[in-house]
């Protein structure tokens, strides 16, 4: 689900957004990196713990999941 | 996360969450790596729908009314936090606060090209909602709640300057930083660090507060000295956060209260004891620096 749909902008808000530099399609096309060199060092074995420290986090119905929502203030 | 462990690292942890939910096509590129990412987050955030649109304020009132009910469930609630976010504001007064605040964060990716990029990859939205005050609880300039992992709550409260807006998305981005670090290795015993005695003093409300925050506000007070160090803009005050001398010594103190814990090697995991004993490290070296100010010291 997407909440951009619905959004009303105005003419100059919309033209804001396009020159902005802080228009997130631009900021990330500005970056012509090498990714794959960077994630390349992601082995098999990170993504099993990022797996199972997801199914953990993310576990539906426990207890869990509330006393570990975290709101930051500090 | 990013002063500390690099641009780098934190890209890494946001492609092992958009692995986990990618098609068919490759995550070669930081656009589908963001997708990706952006579709893990609304498979696994009950009723938090992540922004798509290429603005980071372009969020509609279903979508904020989400997002802010995403800060209402979380019961080591010692700062009557699920209760802090406040009314909209008139539409005349959003859009300047909007201007604002947009303005700022231009401003700030100006200034650092790695905050720029993580930022992007991380956060998909910035809502504008008051403050409540209460009992007990000092009103708040904005947060973050890990059940709206990549948005951003924010005041803009008019006392605030562009600098103190810059250091609240550098306060924020590191506050997600962390949540994202924690779906890829686990960080605390959630049960046991609930208990009072488990409790620790923190960096920047100065307050006992439970392990978990105590550890975001110490990543957090040294990601702030480090970004004043190396980017922010110098010689001028800031509302939200201290000058940096001060905020060192808490930042220390906070560690401190941290290491008095007697089971901290049980409450949090060792994962977590190292990004502790990295703040250790960087705020050592900013309290040795001769300058007071301590933001001309490599």
């Amino acid at each position: 689900m997407t909440s951009s749909n619905t959004l009303k902008l105005s003419t100059d808000e919309q033209k804001v957004i396009e020159s902005s530099v802080a228009s997130i399609r631009k900021v990330l096309r500005q970056h012509n990196m090498d990714v794959k060199s960077i994630v390349g060092s992601v082995t098999a074995a990170d993504m099993a713990n990022t797996q199972s420290a997801v199914e953990v986090r993310f576990a539906e119905g426990a207890a869990m999941h509330s006393v570990m929502n975290m709101i930051a203030m500090d | 996360m990013l002063a500390l462990f690099g641009r780098d690292a934190a890209l890494r942890n946001i492609y092992r969450l958009a692995n986990l939910a990618r098609g068919s096509d490759p995550l070669d590129t930081l656009p589908a790596i963001r997708q990706a990412y952006l579709d893990f987050l609304d498979s696994r955030q009950r009723g938090v729908a992540s922004n798509r649109h290429d603005d980071f304020f372009s969020i509609d009132y279903a979508a904020e009314a989400q997002l802010s009910a995403a800060f209402r469930s979380g019961e080591l609630d010692d700062c009557n936090q699920s209760d802090i976010i406040g009314g909209k504001y008139n539409s005349e007064t959003e859009r300047a606060k909007r201007a604002i605040a947009r303005a700022a964060l231009a401003g700030l990716f100006a200034l650092d090209a790695d905050f720029a990029l993580v930022f992007s990859l991380a956060i998909h939205s910035i809502f504008l909602r008051q403050s409540k005050r209460g009992a007990g609880r000092p009103g708040s300039y904005g947060g973050s709640s890990s059940a709206s992992i990549g948005a951003i709550w924010l005041t803009v409260d008019a006392r605030i300057s562009p600098l103190d807006l810059q250091e609240m998305f550098v306060h924020e981005l590191t506050h997600h930083l962390l949540f994202i670090d924690e779906l890829n290795q686990p960080q605390f015993d959630y049960f046991a660090i609930a208990k009072p005695e488990n409790f620790a003093h923190s960096a920047i409300l100065r307050r006992n507060r439970p392990l978990d925050k105590v550890v975001h506000s110490i990543v957090v007070a040294t990601e702030l000295l480090l970004a004043r160090q190396r980017y922010l803009p110098r010689g001028q005050k800031t509302v939200i956060h201290p000058p940096s001398a001060a905020l060192v010594r808490a930042t220390m103190e906070a560690i401190a209260s941290v290491d008095a814990l007697p089971a901290r090697a049980s409450l949090m995991t060792p994962h977590l004891l190292a990004i502790v004993d990295t703040c250790r490290v960087a705020c050592r070296q900013l309290q040795d620096c001769p300058d007071a100010s301590l933001e001309t010291c490599a």
